[in-house]
């Protein structure tokens, strides 16, 4: 079932991101749409698959790195945001290998390095929420970003805590079924919220203002 | 119209088939409700369907198939699970195989009619029905094997003496306590097999046996007039007490039958136990019998109770009397309308153990047979083991020597604790392959050089008949003293005190302290004290009796040589070398030889007291005589000699001396376990994570040493981990992560915390922003 609504849930996010892409930029162009828009829509997408293939990804990273600045943050802030973003790649893709191609739940040294990185995700997640709660305020802006951050942390609080929950002798083996679902689904929320999030930063045209 | 009678008889031919099948049908009378079991006050019949008379003069013994049949339906009973072994294509989990043991050649061979791993089928060692029935009648419960039809007997069979082994209904339905499996086991050692059901059940005594009576011998012919001494034809005289008027007899039945009767045959306990600290499964603690969840119908299919049975068997109901299905309510049950919960049983809580053990884990898997220790638990089983026959002989055995808990995996890949046995045979290895040989083959082949301890044996027999000796004569050898016990073999234990330099030291033996038989005198006077001469002149005369071709009972001291010669006491001069203290031995053209011999002697030290039964040296001398005993042996046909045991294959290599290697026929033979089920407090896992997942936990890393006939320092070693299928390096990184544990949690905890803490803070900002009670901020 997981896994349906896990693959259901990527397809989707995943369709929904590119035709709005492709709307959002014939919007741009003010072109409206007409008979061949199915053609058009096609021609669009392998070039911009061509493009995303071509691209090195040395490449792709300076291209990043001059649009967003992270060239710009302390070596703090980008162990602390490398970190997250490295163990959550790690924590995503072991965990839902395991869901969607493996008949077997988790085991071996993947499981074992999903154990040390979990933790590790937990201490980067907190430090970045203390560094980025400000920004991220929701009565600051109450916008689709901001919301996604924020789901995305409330995520990562379900998945810490279900975590510790499991590891905490208090419950019972249904519990503990109970438990291990909602870790799953929470891992579920945090990824399409992250995919999301990093959508809205990175398609984004406007280059960000020198920060401070 | 001619052809109207034809039609008719083929009608009436019709029906003649069908009558039995209606017949079969008429004796399936469904269950009338009542919850209680009829009193069965009926008449015995014997064999030929004929009722018995117990004031007869020869009385024959009851056939349960015809005293039974009437309201049972024997033939498909027949059928049933303890029955079909041999007729049965569906072979279930394995379970414990028969063990043939032959002590003397160091054999245990697992044999199963059952196609399960690692055993063989008995065709292979050339058993036929009528040797198994011997070997093994004795924890059987008849039918089957024992009962094969005429075209199913072989030549050498006897079963026209001793009967066929019916299926004895009383072994497990038998209420009354005077039910005896002793009993039963001694009439099939007697070959009483048609006598075997009434003399253990107590309904008569029993006397006489088949096994002495000549193969031409018929029920028919009755009592054997000619001999009323040793071949006396069996018969049985009823106890009348148990008639009544109309020759009927009250059987004490139990539809379930006592926990007592399965155990009977099924009993485990660990080998070193004392009965007093014996643990009961906590089932029967709780008051369940065996037979509540190992449940059958009149087609005795008996539930076996583990999880994939239901599909094995196209039994769907067997899937709700697994562990799982009376302890957890799974799908499978709600689907059927069943509940869990049967004899209520506990919903387990499981508190603090990831659902990924109960996925991967039996539950027996914790739960049952004995806790890890860092060796395997030796246990002993009844019919491994020849458990529970009580008589004047003891019949229990250490040899086979069967260990447990190793985990391994079952058919739904689950880790489930078995018990193994390291199989023992002698070989002939050709290409890869070994046919195990018969006992009586290697028997044949190796002589004397399997009894090392009769020629010690003989001599100490010898010695005892002394006279005026106020003692047991025992010999003493590094430190260990040897004396003869009541079966006439040796017994062993240790000798700590100091003893004089003679290579073999005889003595007597008293209130523990030994005294040496023949001790020192003052050899250079010219009289013997009498004393002396006396125990000198009856201890040669003594092993006068004992044979030893051309060699002479003597005793050396100092420069002397004390012998009796044509009857005559004599003492000579001794011209070798001078014995300090008076030394027996063989003497023959002044060549000494030791009352013991050298590889007899060795092979004592190293089997006599011990579990293990041959020595190095034997195996070698053996399997040489093997070779020499296979005239058609030669080396075109690369055909080879080999001795399986402590899980390695034993050869002789072409330096002459012996080697081992590994074999796929000296694998371990394995069959999970189920019982004994011990309580929560003791399952495994109760100490924390830490019970199996450590740097040394004896779940993972446990040794598990080959036990074995052979006295060797060769013998197989394995981690325990190794017959799960699972890398040790990363079970042992896996547990070391466990001492990080508490750490991560502590992380998990502040960081829950800390997220927690600011998600409610930022909640209830925006939540106080949307509903305005807060200014935006700028």
């Amino acid at each position: 079932m997981f896994s349906m609504i896990s693959f259901v849930s990527f397809i989707s996010v995943a369709a929904f991101l590119v035709t709005f892409s492709y709307t959002k930029q014939k919007k741009a162009k003010k072109e409206s749409p007409d008979k061949k828009q199915a053609q058009n829509f096609s021609d669009w997408l392998v070039s911009g698959l061509r493009s995303f293939f071509k691209t090195s990804l040395k490449n792709r990273i300076k291209k990043i790195n001059r649009k967003h600045l992270i060239s710009e943050l302390s070596i703090t802030e980008k162990i602390i945001w490398g970190g997250l973003v490295f163990s959550f790649l790690y924590l995503f893709l072991s965990g839902f290998f395991f869901s969607l191609f493996s008949l077997r739940q988790m085991f071996g040294v993947p499981l074992l390095f999903h154990i040390v990185l979990g933790g590790l995700f937990a201490v980067f997640l907190c430090v970045c929420l203390f560094l980025s709660a400000e920004k991220f305020s929701l009565s600051l802006s109450f916008s689709f970003k901001n919301i996604l951050f924020w789901i995305f942390m409330l995520s990562g609080l379900f998945l810490a805590g279900t975590s510790l929950c499991m590891m905490v002798p208090l419950f019972t083996y249904r519990t503990q079924l109970f438990l291990f679902e909602l870790h799953r689904y929470s891992a579920l929320t945090a990824t399409l919220a992250a995919v999301l999030f990093l959508y809205t930063v990175f398609s984004n045209n406007e280059k960000r203002k020198n920060r401070g | 119209m001619k052809q109207k009678p034809i039609q008719i008889i083929f009608f009436l031919i019709f029906l003649t088939g069908l009558s039995p099948a209606f017949a079969q049908e008429k004796k399936k009378i469904p269950w009338d409700g009542n919850r209680t079991v009829p009193v069965h006050n009926i008449p015995l019949r014997d064999e030929f369907n004929e009722t018995i008379i117990p004031t007869e003069s020869f009385p024959l013994p009851y056939s349960s198939r015809y005293t039974c049949e009437p309201c049972h339906a024997y033939g498909r009973i027949s059928q049933g699970l303890h029955f079909n072994a041999f007729s049965s294509d569906r072979h279930g989990r394995p379970g414990e195989p028969w063990i043939w043991v032959d002590r003397d050649t160091g054999s245990s061979i697992p044999v199963s009619y059952r196609d399960w791993p690692g055993v063989f089928r008995p065709e292979e060692l050339g058993l036929t029905f009528w040797e198994f029935t011997l070997l093994f009648g004795r924890h059987m419960t008849g039918g089957g094997v024992g009962e094969p039809a005429v075209d199913e007997r072989s030549p050498d069979s006897r079963w026209n003496v001793s009967g066929t082994l019916e299926i004895n209904c009383l072994a497990c339905h038998n209420n009354s306590r005077k039910q005896s499996h002793s009993e039963w086991a001694f009439q099939i050692l007697r070959q009483n097999f048609r006598w075997a059901a009434v003399a253990s059940s107590a309904l008569g005594e029993v006397g006489g046996m088949a096994s002495r009576l000549s193969g031409t011998w018929d029920i028919y012919d009755g009592s054997n007039p000619d001999d009323s001494e040793y071949a006396i034809a069996p018969y049985v005289r009823y106890d009348k007490t148990q008639f009544n008027s109309k020759h009927e007899v009250f059987f004490d039945i139990n539809h379930k039958p006592n926990d007592e009767r399965c155990l009977a045959c099924h009993s485990v306990s660990p080998a070193s136990q004392s009965q007093f600290l014996a643990e009961s499964d906590v089932h029967t603690a709780a008051g369940i019998k065996c037979a509540d969840c190992h449940r059958n119908d009149i087609s005795h299919t008996m539930i076996r109770g583990y999880e994939g049975e239901s599909e094995q068997y196209k039994n769907p109901s067997a899937s709700d009397f697994t562990c799982r299905g009376c302890h957890l309510r799974e799908k499978k049950s709600q689907k059927q309308g069943v509940s869990s919960g049967r004899l209520g049983a506990p919903y387990p809580i499981h508190k603090k153990i990831p659902p990924i053990h109960i996925e991967k884990l039996s539950c027996t898997a914790c739960h049952s047979g004995s806790l890890p220790q860092k060796k395997l638990t030796r246990v002993k089983t009844s019919r491994a083991n020849r458990l529970g026959i009580y008589g004047i002989a003891r019949w229990d055995m250490d040899f086979p020597a069967v260990q447990e808990p190793v985990f391994h995996r079952d058919s739904n890949g689950r880790l489930t604790p078995n018990r193994l046995v390291w199989p023992s045979f002698w070989g002939c290895l050709e290409g890869e392959e070994i046919s195990p040989l018969r006992p009586e083959t290697v028997k044949k082949a190796a002589g004397p050089i399997l009894y090392p301890e009769s020629e010690a044996a003989e001599i100490l027999s010898a010695l005892s008949m002394i006279p005026n000796l106020k003692g047991t004569p025992v010999f003493v050898s590094s430190g260990r003293v040897y004396e003869l016990n009541f079966d006439g073999e040796l017994d062993a234990s240790e000798y700590s005190g100091e003893i004089p330099e003679v290579g073999l030291f005889w003595a007597f033996k008293k209130n523990n302290s030994l005294s040496p038989l023949i001790p020192e005198f003052d050899r250079e006077s010219d009289a013997l004290d009498r004393e002396i001469e006396y125990r000198i002149q009856d201890t040669l005369e003594a092993l006068n009796k004992v044979k030893k071709q051309l060699y002479e009972p003597s005793v050396i001291y100092g420069n002397k040589v004390y012998q009796i010669s044509e009857g005559y006491f004599e003492i000579k001069e001794w011209n070798g070398k001078t014995q300090d203290f008076p030394r027996l031995c063989w003497l023959k053209d002044n060549e000494i030889k030791n009352l013991i011999s050298e590889f007899n002697l060795n092979a004592i030290k190293e089997t006599v007291g011990y579990s293990e039964l041959l020595s190095e040296e034997q195996v070698k001398k053996i399997l040489t005589a093997l070779s020499e005993a296979d005239a058609s042996q030669d080396s075109e046909t690369n055909k080879e000699y080999v001795y399986i045991s402590n899980g390695k294959m034993f050869r002789i290599n072409q330096q002459g001396s012996l080697e081992s290697s590994e074999h796929p026929a000296s694998e371990p033979v394995l069959w999970p376990l189920a019982h004994q089920v011990r309580p929560v407090q003791q399952s495994l896992g109760i100490n924390g994570c830490s019970d199996c997942h450590s740097w040394d936990s004896n779940f993972f890393f446990a040794d598990v040493t080959a036990a074995g006939p052979l006295n060797t320092k060769i013998s197989a070693e394995r981690s325990a981990h190794s017959f799960m299928g699972l890398g040790g390096l990363y079970q042992k990184i896996f547990g070391l992560s466990f001492y990080a544990r508490p750490f991560l949690k502590v992380i998990l905890f502040i960081a829950a915390l800390f997220l927690g803490s600011i998600l409610i803070i930022t909640f209830v900002k925006t939540l106080g922003f949307l509903t305005g009670l807060l200014e935006k901020r700028r």
